[in-house]
């Protein structure tokens, strides 16, 4: 029984931004904001979706879009409003997921060199799903243009993803 | 002694002079030095004392094959220990000292070792230090071992960054056949990547004076430097590639400077030209240890690219056709020089305290310099790392590339080619895939391997202080495999790790045991190739960043409220609230939960949805109790059993409607138990017909639990009734709040009346001040899981791991009727019936009444018999606040039966006595709960 | 670090990855009597074979669970293969 409370930094505000430079390009991390997530599973959910299906590194419009994450999964992005659970009509598994996410937007000529410090992600390398371990933490990444990208990661875990994204921009400060 | 630098030559900046200090003394070096060269520039010949006898040691490597010069080296940042001193490049007010010597190199007290020489062989330790005890010799050793000591004066930031990163070929050094391979790569659009662990580019070039290609070699790299680059390639100097792994994944440090931490890259590269060149083996000889003694490369490496000369009367001791074109650089630089063929016959050194003169059968010469080359050991660490196998050439003595790795060939020195046309020509032939026609090698040499029997000290291993002699008794007392003779002698341990001790080492073997060299065989070489701090591998993922825990969406306001924060299962949750002592804040809650009630942030609890038309055979299946009679409504607790019949979890259920339930795990194993429901799912279910969403992180949850708890919730003027009768325990209502989606359900972990309120964790913070306003008039406050792990303690609830193990099955925990009703097939039903889950004499779970007013400690055991045997443990114990008396709750052989047993208890020499009884302890009649 | 194949996302790194089982197990039908060595097989018994290896594996990002063939000595991955119904 003891008091933890200074081992760990209070949580950061989603006003805060960092802002610094990876092998010598610029960077900048700040909290995205989106106003609805959905995730819809269904066996077919990927092939009818109506709406752009995004994996990577294909650029989301800003419409709304699907980021593909699973075989028979998806997470609506900017949809509209829908009722969670059992779809009986369209055979598909509904929650509503916008509060289960935090979004970080990573962006400049630098940010996929400090996305590579926390995952092998590479452009040329691309994937059905936008969902993989960054910094050891499950999240999805999907680009919005050619240097912006989206990371999510969960609630719960957001503050340490915020700690990881500028513990990797410090540390590459004196790089390059 | 006089300096050693001359006025010209080399790649050093004569502009730009750097002051720096050894063992105190003020010198003076260049930019473009390393620690190494440096010193020998001011004349400095003994560098440190050796590990074992304190011999006193000079420079002997031009490059990492260096045994001595390891230093402790304090820069205006901070202090490091056991720097290499060939390998690190001089900066600007460094302080450097001598390590493994005290008061100093030049002077060692502990030098008198080296007298008792002759009883510290090889397995000294071993044979005289077993008696009586180990221990007893072990802090007096401990404190003479070691090299470099930790200086308090940390180097703040010295944090390594890491990167991944990919391409089409790694190129491993930069000299001559490592350029001329990546330049042929990179014209034909590949994406090539080559490191090299020097500051410059051009290996081995440096030192063979004359042209390349026409070329002063500084030009000749410049040009080869520009065109890879010019063509998309990627250089990274003072970069050491240190390890290959699976699947072609190379580790690269790169270091910046001595007190930056280096930069690790994760390099996944689909080829690999391994260019790393080759290195001088020693010959071993009398006395070949002294100061003044070094690898010939590394005399003519001092001299091409630091400009320094370091003996002005130098013997050269080798074997092979390139002595006399280094005899003559250094003729040129100024040098007398004196050729010894070993060949014909033993050589002894002489001198104290450094070389002094050179002796073969009649013929002496006084020099202050010898060098010795018995040939060039390709250096091919990668290659072994990579599965690459190894060929004894007896024309160049040593062992060069055989079948090659995936993925991987050796190019140059590496792949035994001495010669530098020829050398070029296969580079960029390998590069390319043009042909090339070998051509005959011009390099040549009369094989010198260590004789044993031969007269005077013959050193093997310089920096562990292993001689000839010490092969030889390890041969004797039958340490004859490699890997023991490594291990009993220390040959090639340490730093070292065999780069030049390791042919010599195995030849004296082979000679000693009738044996060839490839049938001794060589030790398994291993990552890293050279020394690395171990912020390389951890990187940022320390502190907060090694284990970060998940954080509650109300962080912020319990910490605002003056919440002790902790660990609870991955998480970071209030432990109690308030200025008191942590104990005593737990007692206060705890006895104002049942006095009033509390409001606790239970939003870890696991919100895992199961949906489709299978979802009620599903959850029905992966329960231990029968969930397909939950109606829509309505919540039932149950458990999740490995195959075993083992208890996973247990949580609560809910039934949202016909086709979709809520499983409420526990709240360190939402992850743990999506993961069980997804690959149950997966695996002899119908994947299509069932979907496992895991939305924990979306609601949070807010529980206000105590006889007050309905006064409370009502305040948030639902519209929902939330009296006992309309709204009974074990059910849930949906509603909303503030045109919020709202889940409230009647569900108890504290045996008071309990609403748990769950809402999207966005709109949490408001309604946990709407809460906590509301209770304030009703004295209920706040209350961490302190106060909530003794009022469930109290009424016998249990925490899976905690008060289970990994045996613990449902009816040791008296949940027995599904074990023995259930008729459809679920998770764990056959191994509940198994030998093990009959056996009569199961742990099972109960509660202990403690005699007298002290807590048993958690962990006690309950014994039995003179032999103190253990029959149950304790697995919580508080002190209850609502008893006023000790409470704890254990697992116990046959406890349901034996209840009124009085029992003895141990625990760290201490004995307790306690009676077995209910774990319930407080409201066994559970009329609070349905209040 | 290994690559291995994910059937859904591609080449992914080996720390998404977890082993769930050797491959060719089927889960007894327990509703009937299923005599202790039947269950022991299932349960404990391990091929753990040195070279050719075929397990299932999951990739935890995308929770696909799918059989890998692989070369336990070598490292090298032999092929792998979707366990879902895949449309026609």
């Amino acid at each position: 029984m003891r008091d933890d409370s200074h081992k760990w930094a209070a949580p950061f505000d989603v006003s805060d931004v960092l802002i610094g430079e990876v092998d010598g390009k610029a960077c900048r991390v700040s909290s995205a904001s989106i106003n609805r997530l959905s995730l819809i599973s269904g066996t077919g959910v990927r092939t009818s979706s109506q709406i752009p299906l995004i994996g990577w590194p294909e650029i989301a419009p800003d419409g709304p879009f699907a980021l593909s994450m699973r075989r028979d999964r998806i997470l609506e992005v900017n949809g509209s409003a829908r009722t969670d659970g059992w779809d009986e009509v369209n055979s598909v598994a509904i929650s509503d997921m916008t509060d289960g996410y935090h979004a970080f937007s990573v962006a400049g000529s630098g940010a996929l060199n400090l996305l590579n410090r926390g995952a092998d992600l590479f452009l040329e390398t691309p994937s059905a799903s936008v969902a993989r371990l960054t910094f050891g933490l499950p999240s999805l990444i999907y680009r919005t243009d050619e240097t912006t990208y989206t990371l999510l990661f969960t609630r719960a875990q957001a503050v340490a993803a915020y700690s990881a994204l500028s513990a990797a921009l410090r540390h590459c400060a004196s790089d390059g | 002694m006089s300096g050693t630098r001359l006025t010209s030559g080399g790649l050093i900046d004569r502009a730009r002079r750097i002051d720096f200090t050894f063992d105190g003394r003020a010198m003076q070096g260049y930019a473009g030095d390393t620690l190494a060269s440096a010193l020998l520039a001011n004349g400095t010949r003994i560098v440190g004392r050796s590990f074992k006898y304190h011999r006193p040691r000079g420079v002997w490597g031009g490059w990492f094959d260096e045994p001595n010069a390891i230093f402790s080296v304090k820069t205006p940042r901070g202090s490091l220990p056991n720097v290499l001193g060939t390998t690190t490049a001089l900066t600007p007010g460094m302080e450097i000292k001598s390590v493994n010597a005290w008061p100093n190199a030049r002077f060692d007290v502990k030098g008198a070792l080296d007298l008792f020489n002759p009883w510290l062989k090889a397995g000294f330790y071993y044979k005289t230090f077993m008696k009586p005890d180990w221990h007893l010799f072990e802090p007096m050793i401990r404190k003479m071992a070691g090299l470099g000591a930790l200086e308090p004066d940390l180097i703040e930031g010295y944090t390594s960054d890491q990167v991944h990163a990919t391409c089409d070929l790694l190129v491993v050094g930069g000299g001559a056949a490592g350029l001329a391979a990546a330049e042929g790569a990179a014209r034909q659009g590949k994406n090539v990547w080559l490191v090299e662990d020097h500051a410059a580019l051009g290996g081995g070039l440096y030192r063979m004076g004359g042209t390349i290609e026409g070329l002063a070699p500084a030009d000749w790299v410049t040009a080869r430097k520009a065109a890879i680059e010019n063509a998309g390639g990627r250089i990274l100097t003072h970069t050491t590639a240190f390890g290959v792994f699976d699947h072609n994944l190379y580790g690269l440090a790169q270091q910046s400077a001595l007190d930056v931490a280096p930069t690790l890259y994760r390099l996944r590269a689909k080829d690999c030209l391994l260019a790393s060149g080759a290195i001088d083996r020693p010959v071993t000889f009398a006395n070949n240890d002294l100061p003044g003694i070094m690898s010939l490369e590394a005399g003519i490496e001092y001299l091409g690219r630091y400009g320094v000369l370091f003996g002005k009367a130098i013997a050269i001791a080798a074997n092979h056709s390139q002595t006399a074109s280094a005899a003559a650089r250094l003729r040129d630089a100024g040098a007398a020089v004196s050729l010894f063929d070993p060949a014909n016959g033993d050589l002894s050194a002489t001198g104290r305290r450094r070389v002094t003169s050179l002796r073969q059968g009649g013929r002496a010469e006084a020099v202050d310099c010898v060098l010795a080359s018995a040939g060039w050991t390709p250096v091919l660490h990668l290659w072994r790392h990579a599965g690459g196998k190894l060929r004894w050439d007896d024309t160049l003595a040593t062992f060069v590339p055989a079948q090659a790795p995936k993925g991987m060939a050796a190019i140059g020195a590496a792949n035994g080619i001495f010669d530098l046309d020829q050398a070029l020509a296969e580079a960029r032939a390998c590069a390319t895939g043009e042909p090339y026609s070998p051509s005959p090698p011009r390099f040549n040499l009369t094989p010198t391997l260590p004789k044993p029997g031969a007269k005077g000290r013959q050193w093997i291993d310089f920096q562990h202080d292993v001689t000839l002699d010490d092969i030889a008794l390890a041969e004797r007392e039958n340490y004859v495999s490699v890997e023991h003779l490594k291990r009993y002698t220390t040959l090639g341990m340490a730093s070292d790790q065999g780069k030049i001790s390791n042919i010599p080492g195995l030849a004296a073997m082979a000679a000693l045991t009738g044996k060839t060299i490839p049938e001794v065989g060589t030790t398994t070489f291993r990552p890293p190739f050279v020394p690395l701090p171990l912020s390389l591998y951890h990187g940022p993922h320390s502190g907060q960043n090694f284990h970060p825990l998940k954080r509650l969406a109300l962080e912020k306001l319990h910490r605002s409220s003056g919440a002790a924060l902790g660990e609870y299962g991955g998480w970071l949750r209030p432990a109690w609230y308030g200025n008191q002592p942590g104990p005593d804040a737990a007692q206060s809650e705890a006895r104002m939960v049942r006095a009033a009630g509390g409001i606790l942030d239970a939003s870890p609890l696991g919100k895992i949805e199961v949906m489709g038309p299978d979802a009620e055979a599903f959850v029905n299946f992966v329960y231990y109790n029968t969930m397909k009679t939950l109606k829509p409504g309505a919540l039932r607790y149950g458990f999740l059993l490995t195959e075993k019949g083992v208890v996973f979890d247990d949580g609560v259920v809910f039934r949202m409607g016909p086709k979709r339930f809520v499983i409420s795990s526990s709240s360190s194993h939402a992850e743990g138990v999506t993961g069980l429901l997804e690959s149950w799912r997966q695996d002899g279910n119908d994947p299509d017909r069932v979907f496992v969403h895991d939305t924990t992180n979306h609601w949070s949850t807010v529980t206000v639990t105590g006889p007050k708890a309905r006064n409370v919730t009502r305040s948030l003027g639902l519209d929902i009734d939330l009296s006992a009768e309309a709204f009974p325990h074990m059910t849930f209502r949906e509603t909303s709040w503030n045109d919020v989606p709202l889940r409230i359900a009647r569900v108890s972990f504290t045996g008071e009346v309990s609403f748990e309120v769950s809402i999207p964790a966005s709109k949490v913070e408001a309604l946990w001040t709407a809460i906590t306003d509301a209770g304030e008039p009703f004295g209920v406050s706040p209350i961490g899981i302190e106060a909530l792990s003794i009022l469930r303690a109290e009424k016998g609830f249990i925490i899976i791991g905690k008060d289970t193990d990994g045996e613990t099955m449902p009816h040791d925990l008296g949940f027995t009727l599904p074990r023995q009703k259930k008729s459809t097939a679920f998770v764990g039903d056959r191994g509940l019936h198994t030998e093990v889950a009959n056996e009569p004499d199961r742990r099972q779970f109960v509660g202990l009444s403690v005699t007298g007013d002290a807590p048993l400690p958690t962990g006690a055991h309950l014994v039995e018999g003179a032999d103190r045997r253990s029959f149950g443990i304790v697995t919580s114990s508080y002190i209850s606040p609502n008893l006023n008396r000790p409470i704890a709750l254990g697992l116990v052989e046959r406890g349901a039966e034996r209840m009124g047993e009085t029992v003895t208890l141990f625990h760290l020499g201490k004995t307790y006595e306690a009676t077995l009884t209910s774990p319930v302890a407080f409201d066994p009649d559970g009329a609070r709960i349905h209040a | 670090m290994q690559l291995f194949p994910c059937p859904f996302c591609g080449l992914r790194s080996e720390g998404e990855f977890h082993f769930a089982a050797e491959a060719g197990k089927t889960r007894p039908v327990t509703t009937r009597d299923v005599n202790a060595e039947e269950w022991a097989a299932y349960l404990f018994d391990q091929k753990n074979e040195k070279g050719a290896t075929r397990e299932v594996w999951t990739h935890l990002p995308c929770a696909e669970m799918f059989i890998m063939s692989r070369d336990s000595v070598t490292m090298e991955v032999l092929g792998t293969q979707t366990l879902r119904k895949l449309p026609a």
